[in-house]
């Protein structure tokens, strides 16, 4: 009895004290790995603070970390203190959303900005305002087989853009039928990253001070691309789309690329996933030419004007940038620290790896901060870069676009429009829509009756809780965005919404004549649905067929196989099918060799890479179709077939005069569906290509969300969907006249 | 007691397309009521009026004196039999019957004992246990009268029920619906388009045509006394033959110019001939196959009722024989007795019964009493 | 005799063939899949092969990165959110999915038609112009960080609504009138006669909707706004770098994430019954 006793009394006392103050919540995000491990610090944290602070952390997975600030922004739920990659700053501080810190950094006795890398806290500069404080930093650096490169004749790296080539044609290997066996160095045509320290490197920058236009040098553009471009002109690297992604590690393994450049997570990649060759490389700061810059780049840390614990995230970004709190950081996740001193500590000073990032650090640049970074990235400069090297024009001419480019994304329209003039036309827009919708329902002829009457009213129980979902989830957000597609959306109207202005039909104006990107997108897209609507659901048809054969054993078994490329994580099916698609050793370049054919560079050849998508498509989506035909093949009466036994009619009638008809249900749906669904393209070129090479696997929605998330662009984000929506539209109209005329 | 009373009842669909008109029909308490028509008269669409499956344009139906237009089906206390027999296919044979009765929440064993009742009636009782994709058609059937039975209800609805069986099973489950009538005494709407089928059960049948009621009477009466064309030619296989004449009255006697043959009408049939104003003018004679004799083997009962054909088709049945024969303007369709040994090509005499001819206005096709 | 022993062996190749066609058909559609389950249980230095295996050596096999995975994450508490996600999302939407496609097959009401049709219309806009409203509709409706906020708008799907009555309309109608003679209302035809004849076609959908609420990732990611609600498919993702992949680590999550998928899949496909429908008009 008293031992119950005794436990009631010792849990009671678990229980704080009445009168003891709840510690403030202090809400960070982090993203991935750093998002566990801050847990740790931020325990330490709470205790140097005596408890009187909770810090509640949440980790935010890299992929979907952008969407996830910024919704939280427009939200207005946004944390206290939040990790913001480099290249965010400046759209997250123009639209408003972080707090400048200057005044914070000034008199603050925690936080001396010069001890930072300078690169690093430029990082943090917007317009001239400081808008967070460094966390950790990174940057970009050679790494090289130095045993192969000793063999070559090197004792030591290239320095200077001379030594790298001669290095790299001194490596370069090709055997019989001119099949390269060894590159000098892995480089990717399209990447900005690639091609801008070369720029950098000649003493070349992109924009004014003031950010407002181009300042881009001729001379120095042209020579700093002709040496990029002759890397590829001689072979030297090769010809990818994208990233070598896990193919890179191969190939560095077996010396088929020498050499690349990347960042500080790859040393430790290296010695875990191939620790043959952890003794065998090393890393060196780029070559240069004037200078030897690289990209910086990394994490800050950032406070947000909506934050409700400022005060705390203050003390907590301090606490996160003490030398020796970024010392005990790099300990539990090997990010590079932010503050020069903490370079002079261990176990930092003694690794051999880091000398080479701590050189580079040295000299560092970031891209521009400007808020349409992003855009003028994806849609200027690699664009340019990738035509230019694939030869499609020439180096003036991409000089010539790169400017007008940059200068087309910088310029905006800033007339001034009056706030209610704009509320009266969305208003007006609203109920115009509302009226043609009314317009809609209350035209059209009266409709066939129906076998069977049942009153109106029986059917509204069964409608509204479907049709009240649609209405607020489906209809008012495809309203909103309809009458955004009228209207310049984009990052300036985020920051301050009288930004806004109607623009008409500007956006479909310029889409439909001058955007280049876009026409090529709605060709593949066309070019995709043509050629895999008729495929996959030849193909699922087929399979359903198969497995509802009477003569199949064990059909559960093979039903789930066939559908298991539905269920197979994406990422899964990307690796294998970029093994399979791989030029050196793919499964597919092995067997045109068996051949005696000439291997391809599957997703790296522009005519290629499409067709590669398509049939990766139909593997992946036809068991969707497939199990929808299976569950209609299970409404055919089987009596029909008994009569047809009799009849004697071949295998081939009867799936033409019985099976065919009867699964018309499952058709129209299925036709319909995968026609809509495949006009929106878009895992496929997001997780393979990116939408390259050279924009060939470029898809409209894939463009549409470059712009609606990367690049802020959701006027014209949603006049692309809206012309998309009107081929869909006529395509499926198309297709429901050919089913109602051959029903009649 | 359930009467049926249909009162000025029509059907009016949204887009304008009428599909019944002025239906005023009144079908007894325990009286097996027929109707028939064929396709698109509407006569399954007066059913399913009476059903509540259709909703009623104007017009009124009540069942038991009272008026039902606007309850549904449930609360009419009715059972119909479908075309296609309408089971349900994920429940056997026990749970289809007793269906309506679980939904009307009887108890278990009113239930039980009700469907093993009407299973006994059917024969159904060692397939209770299976679902209807293992019965054959005329089990299935036999499931689908069952699921009406056991509810016991006022009205018996069926619509076409024996149209998807085989002609030997046809007969056979229309000699059990009757018996199953006289042993329930029920009041019973039966649709069908087929006539054999209209005239064996019927205790009335109701003809329809176009939307509209064109005749209502006993079997027999239908048969002898049609009231217009549609229903003489509906009525009875081979269908009766249409002749179109001339009526000439030659001094007082009225002859029927077929065009080849001239044949003397009974003297009274000229008064209503007169009266219909129809003397000197064209009509329809309208004559049944088995009122005209091969006259090797029928004496004519009048004179001037025989005329010469050729035959053209023969088709012996057994007990008699059809004959298609053809005068030089008309073909005629008669029926002759076994002992017929007519040939094709043959030309023969033929005897009208002339106690059996009908006479149609040509126009309006209505009959000349 | 002849003859007939003639067809049985054209029968038995026919069997063979079509055996060995499905056996091939088969490897192809597995491979990723067997390579993610193979790759899973490899260290990670074994894991960049020339060509990837997809059966791991016995003496490289390992369960470290199961290990890591469930020492890293919460498993269980994901793996509950994810449920009660899921299983509220696929009940949810088939309830509200299946009524709505029994009115436009089955009932009457004005502009049926002219409804459908603006509702497959809005299939045609792809989402991701439409979630940035949503989302904001979802934070006036107070419905941000809770299941909830999942759930309801994943409730109504035009998909679903299609799908659903694409099948009804094949049920015969003298079906749903021998019911109401029968004495039903239509809650009781659509529930007793309707759905269990729909089987096959829901089973379908079930599947199809578990997967999509299962998988969903940039839902819950916006939605939940606090980490110890997240999805499965949400914390595993916190497990990658920015840059760099762990293989190993990202396959054994992709396992656990996808294992529940096919037992899914694996239940409800008994539900595919042959001959369910007795023939309508000719039966």
């Amino acid at each position: 009895m008293h031992v119950l006793l005794i436990s009631l009394i010792g849990l009671l006392a678990a229980f704080p004290a009445h009168g003891a103050e709840p510690p403030d919540v202090l809400r960070v995000w982090a993203m991935g790995f750093e998002g566990k491990k801050i847990a740790d610090v931020a325990k330490e944290f709470e205790n140097a603070n005596d408890s009187r602070v909770k810090v509640v952390t949440q980790a935010i997975p890299w992929s979907g970390a952008h969407e996830k600030i910024m919704t939280s922004v427009i939200g207005e739920i946004p944390p206290d203190v939040c990790q913001m990659g480099t290249t965010w700053m400046a759209e997250f501080a123009t639209i408003g959303a972080l707090e400048p810190l200057d005044e914070f950094l000034s008199q603050s006795r925690d936080v001396d900005v010069s001890r930072f890398w300078p690169g690093a806290l430029e990082t943090n500069r917007v317009r001239g305002r400081l808008y967070g404080v460094p966390w950790y930093v990174d940057t970009r650096i050679l790494f090289y087989r130095a045993d192969l490169l000793r063999a070559a004749g090197f004792d030591k790296p290239p320095e200077t853009w001379e030594e790298l080539l001669a290095v790299c044609r001194k490596l370069k290997k090709t055997g019989p039928d001119d099949k390269p066996e060894r590159y000098g160095i892995a480089m990717s045509p399209n990447d900005w990253g690639e091609f801008l320290p070369f720029f950098w490197q000649n003493g070349g920058m992109l924009l004014n001070d003031e950010m407002t236009a181009a300042a881009v040098d001729r001379e120095t553009f042209i020579e700093s691309m002709n040496v990029f471009k002759t890397f590829f002109d001689e072979e030297l690297a090769p010809l990818l789309s994208q990233g070598a992604g896990m193919d890179l590690f191969h190939a560095f393994k077996t010396g088929y690329f020498p050499m690349f450049v990347s960042g500080p997570w790859m040393v430790s990649e290296i010695k875990t996933k191939i620790p043959e060759v952890s003794d065998s490389f090393a890393v060196a700061p780029r070559p240069g030419k004037k200078n030897r810059k690289s990209f910086i780049g990394g994490c800050n840390l950032v406070t947000f004007q909506k934050s409700r614990q400022k005060a705390w995230a203050l003390k907590f970004i301090a606490y996160m940038s003490r030398p020796d709190v970024q010392v005990r950081w790099y300990e539990l996740t090997s990010d590079l620290p932010s503050v020069r001193g903490a370079w002079d500590a261990e176990p930092l000073k003694s690794n051999r790896h880091l000398e080479g990032f701590h050189q580079q650090l040295e000299w560092t640049q970031a891209p521009p901060n400007h808020p349409s970074w992003e855009e003028m990235a994806q849609t200027v400069i690699m664009q340019v870069q990738e035509k230019i090297v694939r030869g499609k024009i020439t180096v003036e001419q991409g000089y010539q676009e790169l400017v007008d480019g940059i200068n087309g994304v910088i310029q905006r329209s800033s007339a001034q429009q009056s706030n209610s003039l704009k509320l009266a036309v969305c208003g007006g827009l609203a109920l115009l829509l509302i009226l043609a919708l009314v317009i809609y329902f209350v035209t059209g002829k009266a409709e066939t009756a129906p076998s069977s009457q049942t009153r109106p009213a029986q059917a509204v129980p069964f409608l509204f809780p479907a049709l009240l979902l649609l209405s607020v989830f489906l209809l008012i957000p495809i309203m909103a965005s309809l009458i955004m597609s009228l209207t310049n959306w984009d990052i300036y109207s985020l920051m301050r919404l009288s930004n806004l202005n109607l623009v008409g039909f500007d956006n479909y104006r310029k889409l439909l004549t001058q955007d280049e990107v876009f026409k090529r997108s709605v060709l593949n897209t066309f070019v995709f649905v043509l050629v895999a609507v008729p495929l996959t659901i030849s193909v699922a048809l087929g399979m359903a067929l198969v497995v509802n054969s009477a003569l199949l054993k064990f059909k559960a078994f093979f039903r789930t196989g066939f559908f298991i490329p539905v269920i197979t994580t994406m990422v899964a099916v990307a690796v294998i099918w970029r093994w399979l698609y791989n030029p050196q050793f793919g499964l597919f370049n092995l067997g045109l060799e068996k051949l005696g054919l000439q291997p391809q560079n599957w997703l790296g050849e522009p005519h290629l890479a499409l067709p590669c998508l398509i049939l990766m498509a139909v593997w992946k989506n036809f068991g969707y179709n497939m199990i929808i035909f299976i569950a209609g093949l299970q409404a055919i009466p089987h009596v029909l077939y008994e009569a047809s036994d009799i009849d004697g009619v071949n295998p081939w009638q009867r799936f033409r005069h019985i099976t065919l008809p009867m699964l018309k249900p499952s058709m129209i749906f299925v036709c319909i569906t995968t026609v809509i669904g495949y006009f929106q393209f878009f895992a496929e070129p997001y997780i393979m290509t990116e939408g390259g090479p050279n924009n060939a696997t470029n898809s409209i929605v894939l463009y549409t969300y470059n712009h609606a998330f990367k690049f802020y662009n959701m006027g014209y984000a949603s006049a692309i969907s809206y012309v998309l929506f009107m081929m869909t539209l006529v395509f499926s109209l198309a297709q429901i006249a050919y089913a109602k005329k051959s029903e009649a | 007691m359930a009467e049926v009373t249909l009162k000025g009842v029509a059907k009016i669909y949204e887009g304008g397309v009428q599909a019944v008109h002025d239906v005023n029909l009144t079908i007894h308490d325990k009286e097996f009521m027929v109707l028939v028509g064929p396709s698109g008269s509407g006569k399954s669409t007066v059913l399913r009026m009476v059903a509540g499956l259709e909703s009623i344009s104007e017009g009124d139906i009540s069942i038991d004196g009272q008026v039902v237009n606007h309850q549904p089906p449930k609360k009419r206390d009715i059972a119909m039999v479908f075309q296609d027999y309408a089971l349900y296919p994920h429940m056997n044979v026990f749970d289809n019957m007793a269906f309506g009765l679980k939904v009307q929440k009887y108890p278990m064993a009113e239930i039980r004992r009700r469907v093993d009742e009407a299973a006994a009636i059917l024969e159904l009782t060692h397939l209770l246990e299976r679902k209807p994709k293992a019965l054959s058609g005329g089990q299935r059937q036999r499931v689908a009268v069952g699921r009406a039975i056991v509810r016991k209800p006022k009205v018996f609805l069926f619509d076409e029920p024996l149209s998807n069986l085989d002609a030997k099973l046809r007969t056979q489950m229309r000699t059990e619906i009757k018996k199953i009538h006289a042993r329930l005494g029920a009041t019973i709407i039966y649709v069908t388009h087929d006539q054999v089928e209209a005239m064996t059960m019927g205790d009335r049948i109701t003809v329809m045509d176009h939307g509209k009621v064109q005749q209502i009477d006993t079997p027999i009466n239908l048969y002898q006394r049609p009231v217009n064309r549609f229903v003489a030619g509906f009525l009875g296989s081979p269908p009766m033959n249409f002749i179109p004449c001339r009526t000439v009255d030659e001094g007082g006697a009225i002859y029927l110019d077929e065009g080849t043959a001239k044949i003397r009408v009974p003297q009274k049939w000229a008064g209503p001939l007169r009266a219909a104003g129809r003397i000197g003018q064209e009509v329809i004679l309208g004559i049944r196959p088995e009122n005209i004799g091969d006259k090797l083997y029928v004496q004519p009962k009048y004179p001037d009722s025989v005329m010469t054909a050729t035959v053209d088709v023969v088709e012996p049945m057994g007990s008699e024989v059809y004959c298609l024969l053809k005068s030089d303007k008309n073909n005629i369709q008669a029926r002759f007795g076994g002992m017929s040994r007519v040939q094709p090509n043959q030309e023969i005499d033929i005897v009208f019964d002339l106690d059996a001819i009908h006479f149609f206005h040509p126009e309006t096709g209505a009959a000349i009493v | 005799m002849k003859e007939e022993t003639r067809e049985r062996v054209e029968m038995r190749f026919r069997t063979i063939s079509l055996f060995v066609f499905v056996i091939f058909a088969t490897a192809i559609t597995l491979m990723p899949f067997a390579w993610m389950i193979s790759t899973s249980f490899k260290p990670e230095d074994k894991i960049l092969t020339k060509t990837p295996d997809l059966i791991p050596a016995l003496d490289v096999f390992t369960d470290t990165h199961y290990v890591k995975l469930f020492d890293q994450v919460n498993f269980m508490g994901h793996f509950f959110n994810s449920l009660i996600v899921t299983l509220g999302v696929t009940f949810f939407s088939l309830a509200v999915n299946a009524a709505a496609a029994y009115a436009f097959a089955k009932l009457h009401f004005p502009k049926k038609e002219r409804l459908f049709a603006l509702l497959l219309i809005t299939m045609m806009i792809p989402m991701q112009v439409t979630m940035i409203p949503s989302f904001i509709i979802l934070k006036y409706l107070g419905l941000l960080n809770s299941y909830a906020g999942l759930i309801i708008p994943g409730g109504a799907s035009v998909y679903g609504i299609f799908l659903l009555r694409q099948f009804m309309m094949s049920i015969p109608n003298s079906l749903l009138e021998a019911a109401r003679i029968d004495g039903c209302g239509e809650w009781t035809i659509f529930w007793r006669i309707v759905l269990p004849l729909c089987r096959p076609v829901l089973a379908t959908l079930t599947i199809f909707t578990f997967i999509g609420a299962w998988n969903d990732f940039l839902g819950p990611l916006i939605i939940l706004l606090e980490e110890s609600k997240y999805t499965l498919p949400v914390a595993l993702a916190t497990l990658n770098g920015q840059y760099g992949t762990e293989w190993g680590l990202l396959m054994a999550g992709s396992v656990i994430v996808v294992v529940p998928v096919v037992i899914v899949f694996l239940l409800v496909q008994r539900h595919y019954i042959k001959g369910l429908m007795v023939g309508g008009v000719k039966g």
